[in-house]
């Protein structure tokens, strides 16, 4: 890949993404009876295979994943994933359970996809109203298994736009992490408008 | 596609098991399907065209309306999960219009349907999860019932385990009493028949106290609450001593007991040492008790499973009356004995052998048994030990020069020449029975080292052996030593005169049977040395050394006995009476504290025997209070051993805690009683 992005127009990505993402921290608030507080502390774009061992998931660990294709100006997968235990503990949080699970029911599996759901929506809602980018979504699907399996549909020459997301609930915080996996040719796509945007507000502020 | 006519899609969507509703970018009804009307009890006909939250009042600023706010402007999908939006829409089973019990339970999907052409529209997908809630609300309840039993299983095994507990202190109490108490009448001046009753008296209040571990060990087991220790300990030591003090009852049945060791690597190992013996003594008890005569042997080996790990295989056979094949099977259940008639001759639970097969199973192994009626049985167990790394260093090898065995039994011979050979010596075996004539020339003519001569072969052919050596002896400068191999009951030997006179003679020696390597590793040590047989006299007297206290010495009271049981306060003043020492008794803990306060400027207690379970005060209370508190500051560091029916694990552990030295199980056993009053008074 010819250009990375700039320190300058990571932190932006990561204004504007912190901006969706709270927007999903109220809809989940409205959906739910527990606060919920959503950040993402932390942006990177880089090969995919980096990004996968950057999850710091075992080999052989369960992953709850909720994903997401879309398809347009730039095309691919985007996952929301959470150690088994993680998910778990999410639902639970979230639905006030009160006697403490071992395996999500098949509608409490629906719940984390909902969540899901409302958290990348925020991500592709902040694609296409910041980046001005045109794309179609897919509806959400729930995956599960270790992390080959929730890789299925990505090479390792696929890159990644990692997104770390932290839940932070009264009582716990808990970690899930976004990659939004794209081809080369789409990345490139996707780090133009990403420049554009960038020298839009800069030219702005300088005038 | 192009084929379908606006009349088929119409009518397909109609079909549809699911609700679709079609609204434009207003959010006006642009389409619904029949079954939407079927359960809303609208008509598209009337709504059409009408904005969705006229429809349906709930939809203002519902999720739902957000979801499809978001599909209209951004083309973003959403799913509504029934967990967080359970019922959206005011949709009712068909027949049950209006009423809320008859909502259907909702998952919503809510997509952008996409056409270039046309301005935006939005579908929204209605799923009827109703059957799906009801099914996980069964789910969960059954999960919380069982949740529920299985607590309410716990309690009850709780208390069971509570109850395990009291019964066995309340009923170890008076049999203590009884056990006592038969001790002490033992002693008094008793006829024939009354000695004859109150032995048989003994015999069942000990009965009664093996069946009540029995119950209490099966329970504890059953319950899973029977915890294998951990120790390192001396393997050999442990087979031995288990063997020799079940010897002593095959002896006086006139059976022969062969504990055969040689194959035995390993010496130091870690394991549970009080659970290994009480398989060993189970076996054993039942091998005696079903042998009328001939032999019971014991063979041990081990072998490495791997680096941290020793497979232990014992082998006990007996000579008696053997199990048929077919209840070979059902032997290892409780409550089975052969027949219900083998209870009534022979006693016993039935529980033993599966207890045994527990404790085998708890250690990693398993037991079988190998048995044909009329012809003795063969049990057979393994189980699993760690390694120790502490090294035991191997006996010393001998280099002197042959050794002479004539022993009645075969393999009591064969197993003694193998241990000497590895020891490094040249045996000579000889049957006493077959080889006499032979035998007297050999004794003549070899120079052997020593003899080791079974005491129990017939008295003419011990003199004429006897004879044969004093021959030999005057010929050479050595004397050949005698080592005599005796029965631990020895009253047959005070019978007769000719035994009682050899085993004062210098070069003669006694070993006891079972032969256990180590006392025959020593002896003959002690053979091969100058040393007089005066200590190896002192040797044998060593434990009976404290009946010989002299009252006089122990004129002073220095014993203070705290027990609230009238009973046994008199057994424990008898035993200590008949071990030389008087005692105070305090008849509970408040008592207790007051006497040693009374005492502490003048003479004070050296020490306390303390019951745990008392009224008023109880022993861990006293204890506390000697320890801590001020008033007792002279008294506060007497020795104290607990004694106590409480022998449920941990009670040991409690009695340590609170402050106490030492530890005595009721009921009391007399010589332990001795060993640890000498030690903690010595102390």
């Amino acid at each position: 890949m010819q250009d990375n992005l700039t320190p300058l127009e990571i932190d932006a990505l990561t204004e504007i993404f912190n901006i969706g993402i709270g927007r999903a921290a109220n809809s989940l608030n409205q959906m739910v009876s527990q606060t919920v507080d959503l950040t993402i502390p932390e942006i990177e774009i880089l090969p995919n295979k980096e990004a996968k061992q950057k999850l710091d998931f075992d080999s052989e660990m369960e992953i709850s994943a909720v994903t997401q294709r879309f398809s347009g100006d730039f095309q691919g997968q985007a996952l929301l994933m959470f150690s088994k235990e993680n998910g778990l503990q999410l639902v639970s949080l979230l639905l006030g359970n009160k006697i403490p699970i071992e395996d999500l029911s098949e509608l409490e599996q629906d719940s984390l996809v909902e969540i899901g759901n409302v958290i990348l929506n925020a991500c592709f809602g902040t694609v296409i109203n910041f980046l001005q980018s045109s794309i179609s979504i897919e509806m959400p699907e729930f995956i599960q298994g270790n992390i080959n399996k929730i890789f299925t549909y990505s090479s390792d020459n696929d890159w990644s736009l990692y997104i770390k997301v932290k839940f932070s609930l009264p009582s716990q915080q808990i970690a899930g992490h976004i990659s939004f996996i794209m081809d080369i040719t789409s990345l490139e796509v996707f780090q133009e408008s990403v420049r554009k945007f960038v020298f839009g507000i800069t030219n702005k502020a300088s005038v | 596609m192009a084929n379908l006519s606006n009349d088929i899609l119409y009518a397909a969507l109609n079909e549809l098991s699911v609700g679709i509703i079609i609204i434009d970018e207003q959010q006006q009804v642009v389409f619904f399907n029949q079954w939407l009307s079927d359960h809303s009890g609208l008509y598209l006909m009337q709504q059409e065209g009408k904005p969705l939250d006229i429809v349906f009042p709930q939809y203002l600023g519902s999720r739902l309306s957000t979801a499809c706010e978001s599909a209209l402007s951004l083309g973003l999908p959403s799913r509504l999960s029934n967990t967080f939006n359970p019922t959206p829409l005011p949709l009712y089973q068909k027949n049950f219009l209006g009423d809320d019990k008859h909502l259907i339970q909702q998952q919503i999907s809510v997509k952008k349907i996409a056409i270039d052409s046309s301005t935006p529209l939005c579908q929204i997908v209605i799923d009827n999860v109703t059957h799906m809630v009801k099914k996980e609300q069964t789910l969960l309840k059954l999960a919380d019932e069982n949740k529920i039993q299985r607590q309410k299983a716990e309690i009850a095994n709780k208390s069971k385990s509570q109850f395990l507990a009291n019964m066995s202190h309340e009923i170890r109490t008076p049999i203590n009493g009884v056990l006592g108490m038969l001790t002490l009448l033992n002693d008094t001046q008793l006829s024939k028949t009354q000695q004859h009753f109150s032995k048989l008296a003994t015999v069942s209040a000990e009965t009664l106290l093996n069946l009540i571990n029995d119950i209490l060990d099966f329970s504890k087991i059953e319950a899973g609450k029977l915890d294998i220790e951990s120790v390192a300990f001396n393997l050999a030591d442990c087979i031995d001593e288990t063997v020799q003090t079940m010897a002593i009852k095959a002896q006086m049945k006139g059976i022969e007991v062969i504990v055969d060791r040689t194959a035995l690597i390993d010496e130091s190992v870690i394991g549970d040492p009080s659970r290994l013996k009480q398989i060993i003594s189970n076996l054993l008890s039942n091998a005696i008790k079903f042998t009328e005569q001939g032999e019971i042997n014991i063979k041990v080996n081990t072998t490495e499973v791997d680096t941290t790990h020793l497979k232990l295989l014992v082998n006990v056979s007996d000579t008696g009356i053997g199990i048929p094949r077919q209840k070979c099977s059902d032997l290892f259940d409780a409550f089975t004995q052969v027949d219900a008639s083998t209870t009534r001759e022979y006693g016993g639970t039935g529980l033993g052998l599966t207890i045994v097969r527990q404790l085998c199973q708890l250690m990693g192994g398993d037991i079988e048994v190998k048995s044909k009626q009329g012809q003795g049985s063969q049990f057979i167990f393994h189980l699993l030990l760690d390694k120790d790394d502490h090294i035991i260093p191997p006996l010393k090898a001998f280099n002197e020069k042959p050794v002479l065995v004539v022993d009645s039994n075969v393999n009591s011979g064969q197993m003694v020449s193998r241990q000497l050979q590895l020891w490094g010596l040249d045996v000579e075996l000889c049957n006493a029975k077959s080889e006499m004539k032979s035998l007297y020339s050999k004794i003549e003519n070899n120079n052997f080292s020593v003899l080791l001569i079974d005491a129990s072969i017939d008295t003419f052919l011990l003199e004429n052996i006897f004879t044969s050596l004093a021959n030999a002896n005057k010929s050479q400068s050595n004397k050949t030593q005698v080592i005599l191999l005796t029965r631990m009951d020895n009253s047959y030997a005070k019978s007769s005169a000719l035994l009682t006179s050899l085993m004062t003679k210098e070069n003669v020696h006694t070993l006891t049977k079972p032969i256990v390597t180590k006392s025959l590793h020593r002896k003959l040590t002690l053979s091969y040395s100058s040393e007089s047989r005066l200590s190896e006299l002192d040797d044998n007297n060593k434990a009976f050394e404290f009946q010989s206290f002299d009252d006089d010495d122990d004129e002073q009271v220095k014993i203070l006995l705290v027990e609230d049981n009238r009973i046994n306060q008199e057994v424990a003043l008898g035993l200590l009476r008949k071990i030389g020492y008087r005692a105070d008794v305090a008849k509970n803990g408040l008592h207790a504290l007051e006497l040693l306060q009374q005492r502490q400027l003048s003479e004070p207690y050296q020490l306390v025997l303390m019951d745990c379970q008392m009224p008023e005060m109880d022993g861990y209370q006293a204890t506390i209070a000697i320890r801590s508190d001020d008033q007792y500051q002279l008294s506060s560091q007497v020795n104290i051993i607990a004694m106590t029916a409480n022998t449920m694990k941990g009670d040991q552990e409690k009695c340590i805690a609170a402050g106490m030295n030492d530890y005595l199980a009721k009921p009391i056993n007399p010589s332990l009683l001795a060993e640890k009053i000498a030690f903690w008074l010595a102390h």
